[in-house]
């Protein structure tokens, strides 16, 4: 192609976006034109204050208007919706990823693609898929089940959200090389011209995400306490929504030290003075990240507890078998695991002691995850009877998967043992195993229970989802354990060819990372049959109102798990 | 577009956003200015025969892999000469069971700064060496990782100058010179 | 049993496994200290331990032994002998890994850090890289050759 046909063509691309913008706009500005005559005539002196009045506690189906409303429920779908986006995304760069691995040797891909999918994977299944379904079903629920009294500040939730996603799709540009922990010698060295890598822009679409999710996080914790009705006292608010505060006070707090770090960072692609052995050390970018990377790990995991939580006493009709110990658990994670981040550099030479602390600590933070775990067992044993629809399904493999990749942690957590298997896919099968039994499980879980509501009205196709659910739960164990076995043989992590020995484990875990995919395709293929079907059912789900099924749980279960009109 | 079929408008924006971040970030990489011409025409034939070790590369067979004999190594790394347009046969035999490429960049004409090059290493200017500046001949997975596994692949060199052969794996240690004399035939 | 009472049991239990867990963790540190990395000083290397220098560099290891013979991706050491690595890197964050002996020690620019170890049995295992660094950081990889 000649550069006279690139420009016309490249003129003629940026002419079509410029085109698709204004229409955009223009769609805005004329709905918002409308609303403002209808708040008006109502007697609204605020059009989007009228919005969210007449939208308040009534389902809210997926439309195109979510782009353009700022009520909290719209604001939800849009997280939802955007993360399950990107978890397609960074799911399918996953499956190449393994199917490139089939070979001892990269032939399928180049070392280079192979390592900005391993970066891409990591970052956009993390901030974008675990962080946009835990912020979007809080955005969704939350207003329902506490009953918000107002909803204001709607406008910077949705310029957190439009950052947020900036954020991510930025992040997607770079091909980004450098993982998801960003040390700095590479990042710093990883260029555009050698391995396709502009990490300037990575570190800065990082800061975009951050910034959108912190202010997002203010805002909902602002719901939580300030908006909720007068007669949901603290004591009596559901698991979930202690569940969302403890994350959010864990992400607010800890989210600083890291960007100021990748502020530093940025600086230091221009003028390193920062994290070069001159003046400091690499090891203190690593320290300030672990410092966010360790609680970003749980805040990935407890909103999921909390809708576990949930769903367990919908369909076992009972109540939470320790609301105290529920709330005390979760909330002793939110103290613990700020003072677990040093076992990610036990071996990085910060002495004897510093090993010491951590994997004391690391043993410390396991008892509140099992205790949470032990409750909801109890929960399900003293349930007269377990109702076993799909979500149902989702939450039990949940508690399975969550067991043996927390025993996996505890095994992390011995200093020999970490020694022997720190770096290799260990670690990976021991996260995968969480990452893809509860964080993917529970959100998917969740995303069934509400299907009516965003579909108004439609079922999805049960036969199917349990498919999905089968092979989900099956993927996910095969590639996850023959990770864990091929890990503590030493087979090594984020490498695009692998010494021949461990092609046993490495082609299981092929299988199993195809199976999920299929599995996730399944998924994708029943709700857009589901949604062509006629509506059948009243839009309302049992997780944020009460219908019939919910009509059952007694008054004392509807006060330990709070809300519901 | 309401709620009527938005399953259906998630699937279509689904699959869109997959492929395009597909052919976005699977046409990264870039190509070599060092890709042998298809219709090279060669005067003459030349070879380059050498044990690929991690400690250089050897002319002869060697140390054996149970113990480290620093002596043995001494023929490593040489220069090669050919003439101008000259298709040269690389044949190379795994050494040591670690992986390898041959790979080599163009320096220039200039043959003043022979030696100084050789010396220096090529970290010294590390752009130069970049996947679009340099072309690998042989491959890891072409030189397989068995000890005594022998590969031969041919490459014209046309223009005349000097070249930089080197491991990609091990650019320390396992890298030489092959300079093309333009001026005798 | 009440529900609080096995409330209780599953908290004792969950501590007492844990606890233990934890004091086995702590009396295996205190006891192998030369076995943890950490900053390397001669001061701390153990008596009757053979140094060897270990330089990290994109994409391989270089050993260089008390003699200072070097190899590059091949360590050789004799059994039954104590040997204290003391690693370090020229360019970017390595991680050095011994599945076999479990040993691990980070190699970071300008901080070097020292592990020591002792083979027990002959034969040739692997080591690799575990801390990603770069292009072809798969390849940063080699083999022990324990001797006799």
């Amino acid at each position: 192609m000649s550069t006279e046909t690139l420009l016309i063509v490249s003129g003629i691309l940026v002419s079509l976006v410029f085109i698709a913008s204004f229409y955009v706009y223009y769609l805005y500005s004329t709905r918002a034109e409308l609303l403002s005559h209808v708040a008006e005539d109502e007697g609204y002196s605020d059009r989007d204050a009228y919005v969210r009045d007449s939208l308040y506690g009534k389902p809210r189906p997926l439309s195109w208007s979510i782009l353009f409303y700022d009520d909290a429920k719209s604001i939800g779908l849009r997280y939802i919706f955007t993360g399950l986006l990107f978890m397609f995304v960074a799911g399918a760069f996953g499956v190449l990823m393994r199917v490139s691995l089939t070979d001892p040797n990269p032939t399928i891909l180049t070392p280079t693609i192979y390592n900005i999918l391993l970066t891409q994977h990591a970052t956009l299944m993390i901030y974008m898929f675990a962080i946009g379904m835990a912020m979007g079903f809080a955005y969704y629920i939350l207003p329902s089940r506490l009953r918000l009294k107002r909803d204001n500040m709607g406008h910077l939730s949705s310029v957190a959200y439009w950052m947020w996603v900036l954020g991510g799709s930025l992040f997607v540009l770079s091909k980004s090389s450098m993982r998801w922990y960003m040390y700095p010698p590479l990042s710093l060295q990883l260029t555009p011209l050698g391995a396709g890598s502009y990490n300037w822009l990575a570190v800065m679409a990082m800061e975009l995400v951050f910034m959108g999710m912190v202010m997002a996080s203010v805002i909902v914790l602002k719901i939580i306490f300030i908006d909720r009705a007068d007669d949901i006292p603290l004591s009596r608010m559901p698991v979930y929504a202690w569940a969302v505060v403890f994350t959010l006070i864990m992400l607010v707090s800890s989210a600083p030290p890291l960007m100021v770090g990748l502020g530093m960072l940025f600086y230091d692609f221009f003028n390193p003075i920062f994290f070069v052995t001159a003046t400091s050390t690499p090891l203190s970018f690593a320290v300030l990240f672990w410092f966010w990377g360790h609680p970003i790990v749980y805040i990935a995991v407890i909103p999921f507890f909390g809708l576990m939580y949930d769903i367990i006493t919908r369909f076992t009709e009972t109540k939470v078998y320790s609301y105290f110990s529920a709330i005390l658990s979760l909330g002793l994670l939110l103290i613990l695991s700020e003072l677990v981040w040093g076992h990610h550099l036990l071996n990085s030479g910060l002495g004897v002691d510093w090993v010491i602390f951590f994997t004391t600590m690391s043993f410390v933070v396991v008892i509140p995850s099992a205790l949470t775990i032990f409750n909801m067992i109890a929960t399900l044993w003293t349930a007269k009877k377990i109702r076993l629809t799909t979500p149902m399904l989702f939450v039990i493999n949940a508690i399975f998967d969550f067991i043996i990749g927390g025993v996996m942690g505890v095994m992390l957590a011995d200093d020999p043992i970490n020694q022997a298997v720190h770096g290799t896919y260990f670690v990976t099968g021991h996260f995968h195993f969480i990452f893809v039994g509860l964080t993917l499980g529970v959100s998917m879980a969740t995303f069934y229970l509400l299907f009516p509501t965003f579909s108004n009205g439609r079922v999805y196709d049960e036969r199917l989802a349990r498919w999905h659910f089968y092979i989900t739960a099956v993927g996910s164990f095969l590639m996850s354990f023959s990770w864990a076995v091929g890990g503590f043989l030493g087979m090594p992590r984020a490498v695009a060819g692998y010494f021949a020995i461990f092609q046993p484990y490495q082609d299981t875990a092929i299988l199993g990372g195809v199976i999920i995919g299929i599995g996730q395709l399944v998924f994708l293929y029943n709700i857009a049959a589901s949604w062509s079907k006629q509506p059948v059912t009243d839009p309302y789900n049992i997780l944020e109102y009460r219908t019939e099924t919910n009509q059952a749980l007694t008054s004392e279960s509807n006060q330990i798990i709070g809300g519901g009109k | 577009m309401t709620a009527r079929n938005g399953g259906v408008a998630f699937t279509i924006i689904v699959v869109l956003v997959i492929s395009m971040a597909f052919g976005y970030i699977l046409t990264s990489g870039t190509s070599s200015n060092l890709v042998p011409p298809t219709n090279a025409v060669t005067k003459h034939v030349g070879n380059i025969t050498m044990w690929a070790d991690a400690g250089g590369w050897e002319l002869k067979q060697g140390p054996a892999a149970t113990s480290y004999d620093p002596s043995a190594t001494s023929l490593i790394n040489q220069i090669f000469y050919f003439n101008e347009s000259t298709l040269v046969y690389i044949n190379l035999t795994e050494a040591d069971g670690a992986p390898h490429t041959f790979t080599i960049a163009y320096d220039g004409a200039n043959t003043s700064s022979l030696y100084s090059s050789i010396t220096t290493g090529i970290y010294q200017n590390p752009t130069k060496y970049e996947s679009s500046n340099s072309y690998t001949i042989i491959s890891i997975s072409q030189l397989t990782q068995n000890v005594g596994h022998f590969v031969s692949k041919t490459y014209p060199f046309e223009k005349p100058g000097i070249y930089t052969y080197w491991c990609t794996v091990h650019p320390t240690s396992m890298y030489g010179l092959i300079i093309i004399n333009g001026a005798s035939s | 049993m009440n529900r609080r009472q096995v409330e209780y049991l599953f908290t004792a239990v969950v501590l007492i496994v844990l606890i233990a867990a934890a004091l086995v963790n702590l009396g295996y540190v205190l006891g192998h200290t030369q076995n943890i990395p950490q900053p390397a000083d001669n001061k701390t290397v153990p008596a009757n331990s053979t140094v060897i220098q270990v330089l990290g560099y994109q994409w391989a290891w270089q050993f260089t032994y008390a003699n200072n013979t070097t190899s590059t991706d091949t360590l050789y050491v004799t059994v039954g002998h104590e040997y204290t690595l003391q690693v370090t890197s020229k360019d970017v964050i390595h991680d050095l890994l011994i599945p076999s002996l479990g040993v691990q020690v980070y190699a970071v620019p300008d901080h070097p850090n020292q592990v020591s170890f002792e083979p027990e049995k002959t034969g040739k295992y692997i080591f690799e890289c575990v801390e990603y660094c770069g292009e072809d950081h798969y390849l940063m990889r080699g083999y022990m050759v324990v001797s006799q």
